[in-house]
């Protein structure tokens, strides 16, 4: 099992979601309508960088705007071991849930 | 949303941006600030200019502080750990760590107060402003025979010519110091204040603030005064001084008044000009009865000056000034020379027999810092030896932290870590124990210490360098020898305990260095202490047991015969007699012609007191020819008594009825009726030279300044209340002020007893680290040998035998330390005595009696340990259930 925090499982997630366009802005705007919370770029940076490290994802530069002021943006891909790392959450989480009682929270 | 912010170009603010890649910048670090600023266009097109301003700076602040908490924290798990196994390893070896720390403690302690007195020394005369660039002015004139004048004293004139004439001199201001008056305000008098006679360009140089008055104005007017906060509130009491009047007794006979014009704040310790009072220096110039006081030629040499040179002039250049000045008054033959010496360097690096105050000696300086030193390298190495020893209990923490992936790296940090772990610990500890001893360490060296934390910005980060310095060389070598294990080895136990055979491994190469220098302080402490010894019980030639001296009794003027004819009726006063000088201290030197004309290529001048026809008895001096001094010949007034060395320089072959003239005698020749036994009438630094006395009243300024008194062994306190009743009897309203004549004799070696003393202490703590280090060390080792000893116990060994085979190495290394401190020691010692004129002989048996003293103390140390092991019950080492 690899192991993922919570952060670094919904930034992958908002990665695969977002394919060709993931990079930090939409990332982060992903992340928080997911989640229903505001989330600085920080908070998403670090598991960003985190991912990348652990080599779950990879990250390229694309290529320089004029409204960035000629910087380019820096878009991430997820990789073969980070698609593994999200099917086995996503087993995980499945399994925990199965046969779960109906509760409701009042 | 994205679309929204193509709509216009809008610069982010920038400052934000680039003190956060100032901060933290790696390739990642420029995209996240761009895709911040992405979003800041979209709220700033959305919200107004300010919402996005803060939106912005505060993004960044989060993003920075997310990227720092996430290393720290990365690498804190891994800390956190390393402290928690630090401090069980201190818990599980309690005695070892105690050791450890307590040991440097103490070494940190020493090197403390030891740095805390040297900054003390070399803060001197630093507060001034323009430090840098203030000279003194010293006067060189060498002469015939072994004549040599090195001292301050400069005309008056030479500040008016430099102020004319050189600009290179910024400012320039005299100094003029008389220490014999008597100051009064009403009905309070104070005898011999520190009154310095300056003009107003004192305060360009020095940076003396005031606290009222103009610095301009205070000293310019003839019989004006500034006074020191303390002295105001001496002669005034809570009353503004400003405006009152002070009368000055000057040289106990010239009376004139002063007005206080200004108050300046009290002369900070570390300055080497001290005074209560400043009085402008034209009060006692320009006028007739002032003329033997302040002349105006090129020949007197009353001012002491200083100037403070223009930014930019080098000191060859004042001196090639002053070189030009000197030319101009003495154009041809032998002249003085005027050096500059800087102000910094006054108070360690004064060798002149004239001065203000007394002088700090840069030798001690250096001798106390390199003692300092050493006292760190003694609790480092037990450290070293202490942690290897123990090392192996950890071989095993070592193995595994390899195992689960730490690199060598990673343990080397660990075990320096440690290192400055208990190194803060002791540090700690050692900044505690110095608050503590501080007072009792000022009152051994005799200045007033303190360690400020927060006066000098050097302070603390000197303190953090200090414990990161000292756990780095206490951690290095430990730390490589740990991290060096085997992983193999240690797991399956056969770890080979390398560095314990043979004798010259790194352990005992160590404990010889210690005890090396632990011997050579020991020897440097007993040879100080008898060259003290030598100077106090050495054939001074003159008695110092017994004798009470009154000073000051040219106060009495007149009186003074009267003073001596009352106290002589008591019948527990041996002898008495009045002088100027006592033996000692030095006499003042004057030119003289031995026989009808100058002696050439001699230095014609004599060493000179004037004395009563008692002094002989008093100090029970020995005549070696002729007579002293008698009251029932009437033409001795016009005799003089010389000592051996005189007869001697100047080849005096029947010395008694010659004739000596004495130039600053008023040109009068006396006649030798005596020669006496050479005593040492200078002090111990110098040889004695040539000495001529004569009989009281022959000087024409000299009033007799002491009476001393030889007193019976019995009734002292009854003598002592009736010298004080007789001196009331005489003196005009002065109190009595006396001392003990082997007291002040002992304050003249001051420095050489304060050095005695400091070494001591230090040695003192430098055995006691050493021998704690023996001691954790060989209890550590008797501990890992229970087993050995349990079975050699067995098969028949019996307790002394055991006891042999653990301590004849240590006390064999210990023996070799001590031979090789020997000739380390003599050199230094030698080095040391070469300042003296009179030294004491170093013989053998300084070096057998102390070497003995520390082979001693560390049988015992070695000892204590062994033997407890060594008599332990085999059953118990043994038994294995």
């Amino acid at each position: 099992m690899k192991l993922l925090s919570r952060a670094e499982e919904l930034v992958l997630l908002a990665i695969w979601r977002l394919q060709d366009n993931a990079y930090c802005v939409p990332i982060r705007e992903q992340v928080q309508d997911v989640s229903g919370k505001e989330w600085t770029f920080g908070a998403i940076y670090i598991p960003l960088h985190r991912l990348e490290k652990k080599g779950f994802v990879d990250s390229f530069m694309g290529n320089a705007t004029a409204e960035r002021g000629g910087r380019s943006k820096r878009y991430y891909k997820v990789k073969k071991r980070g698609l593994q790392a999200l099917a086995e959450i996503k087993k995980v989480e499945k399994a925990m849930w199965d046969g779960i009682p109906e509760f409701s929270i009042e | 949303m994205i679309n929204k912010a193509r709509k216009k170009s809008i610069t982010p603010p920038e400052p934000g941006a680039t003190i956060f890649r100032l901060l933290y910048s790696d390739e990642f670090s420029s995209t996240l600030i761009s895709d911040i600023e992405d979003e800041y266009r979209i709220i700033y097109a959305e919200k107004n200019k300010y919402a996005s301003y803060i939106w912005y700076h505060h993004q960044l602040i989060i993003a920075l502080l997310s990227v720092f908490t996430d290393s720290f924290y990365r690498s804190a798990i891994m800390l956190k750990n390393y402290f928690k196994i630090a401090l069980r390893n201190l818990r599980r070896n309690k005695v070892y760590s105690f050791i450890n720390i307590f040991g440097l403690a103490i070494g940190i302690t020493s090197s403390l107060l030891i740095s805390i007195y040297i900054f003390d020394e070399i803060s001197y005369d630093r507060f001034h402003e323009k430090a840098d660039r203030i000279y003194r002015i010293c006067m060189d004139f060498t002469g015939d025979g072994d004549f040599r004048i090195h001292q301050l004293g400069t005309p008056r004139i030479l500040a008016t010519t430099i102020r004319e004439k050189y600009p290179d001199v910024e400012t320039i201001a005299q100094l003029y110091y008389f220490k014999w008056t008597l100051t009064k305000c009403g009905e309070k008098a104070f005898k011999n204040e520190t009154i310095l006679y300056t003009e107003p360009d004192f305060f360009k140089v020095f940076s003396f603030p005031l606290i009222k008055g103009d610095p301009e104005v205070v000293l310019s007017e003839p019989n004006s005064a500034v006074i020191t906060r303390t002295a105001a509130e001496k002669y005034f009491g809570e009353e503004d001084p400003v405006g009152k009047r002070l009368s000055i007794l000057f040289n106990m006979r010239v009376e004139f008044d002063v007005t206080i014009t200004g108050i300046v704040e009290d002369v900070p310790e570390n300055s080497h000009i001290d005074f209560n009072l400043l009085v402008s220096i034209n009060t006692i110039e320009d006028s007739e009865r002032w003329n033997a006081v302040m002349s105006n030629n090129w020949y007197s040499d009353q001012c002491v000056s200083y100037v403070t040179l223009r930014e930019g002039v080098t000191l060859d250049r004042g001196e090639e000034m002053l070189m030009e000045i000197m030319h101009s008054v003495v154009p041809e033959g032998n002249h003085p020379v005027w050096t500059l010496q800087p102000l910094k360097d006054i108070h360690l690096h004064t060798d002149l027999a004239t001065g203000y105050g007394t002088n700090g000696n840069a030798i001690y300086i250096y001798l106390f810092s390199v003692i300092a030193v050493l006292i760190i390298i003694i609790a480092c190495i037990n450290f070293v030896n202490l942690s290897t020893a123990i090392s192996y209990s950890r071989a095993r923490e070592i193995g595994i932290r390899k195992v689960a992936g730490s690199l060598r790296r990673d343990i080397i940090k660990q075990f320096l870590g440690e290192a400055v772990m208990i190194c803060s610990i002791s540090l700690i500890l050692a900044l505690l124990l110095t608050e503590f001893l501080l007072p009792f360490f000022s009152n051994l060296v005799g200045s007033q210490l303190e360690l400020l934390y927060f006066q000098q910005w050097y302070v603390i980060p000197g303190l953090i360098g200090f414990v990161l310095l000292s756990g780095f060389f206490a951690g290095i070598y430990p730390a490589f020898f740990l991290s060096a294990f085997g992983i193999t080895e240690v797991l399956k136990n056969t770890l080979s305990k390398r560095g314990k055979k043979g004798l010259f491994n790194l352990r005992n190469g160590l404990i010889t260095f210690q005890f090396l220098i632990t011997a050579f302080l020991i020897i440097g402490t007993m040879i100080v202490y008898k060259q003290l010894d030598h100077f106090q019980n050495n054939r001074l030639g003159f008695d110092k047991d017994r004798i009470l001296i009154i000073h000051q009794t040219d106060a009495l003027d007149k009186q003074v015969p009267v003073l001596k004819e009352n106290l002589r009726r008591s019948p527990d006063i041996e002898y008495l007699s009045s002088s100027t000088f006592l033996p000692g201290y030095g006499f003042w030197n004057f030119g003289v012609r031995v026989g009808p004309q100058l002696i050439e290529g001699k230095n014609n001048t004599l060493d000179m007191t004037v004395c009563d026809h008692d002094y002989l008895k008093t100090f029970n001096m020995q005549m070696a020819e002729g007579r002293f001094f008698s009251r029932d010949i009437s033409t001795d007034t016009a005799a003089i008594v010389i000592n051996e060395k005189t007869v001697e320089y100047f080849e005096l072959k029947n010395p008694i009825g010659k004739r000596i003239t004495v130039w600053g005698f008023n040109r009068k020749t006396f006649e030798i009726i005596g020669v006496i036994r050479d005593f040492h009438y200078k002090s111990m630094h110098l040889p004695i030279r040539r000495m001529g006395m004569t009989l009281s009243g022959t000087h024409p300024h000299w009033i007799d300044q002491y009476v001393s008194i030889k007193l019976k062994s019995e009734n002292i306190s009854k003598t002592l209340d009736f010298i004080n009743n007789t001196w009331d009897e005489v003196s005009p309203g002065l109190k009595l002020e006396y001392t003990f004549f082997d007291e002040d004799y002992d304050r003249l070696y001051k420095a050489e007893s304060l050095t005695g003393n400091v070494i001591a202490l230090f040695s003192c703590l430098a055995i006691l680290i050493s021998i704690i280090g023996l001691f954790g060390l060989t209890a550590y080792i008797a501990e890992q040998k229970t087993k050995e000893i349990g079975v050699r116990k067995v098969l028949g060994a019996n307790a002394i035998s055991i006891v042999n085979l653990m301590v004849k190495e240590y006390i064999f290394l210990i023996c070799i330390a001590n031979l090789i401190a020997w000739p380390a020691a003599f050199y230094a010692a030698n080095r040391w005595l070469e300042q003296f004129a009179y030294k004491t002989d170093i013989n053998i048996t300084v070096f057998i009696i102390s070497s003995f003293v520390v082979v001693l103390i560390s049988i015992i140390a070695v000892c204590f340990q062994t033997i407890r092991a060594a008599n332990t019950d085999p059953v118990n080492s043994l038994r294995n259930e």
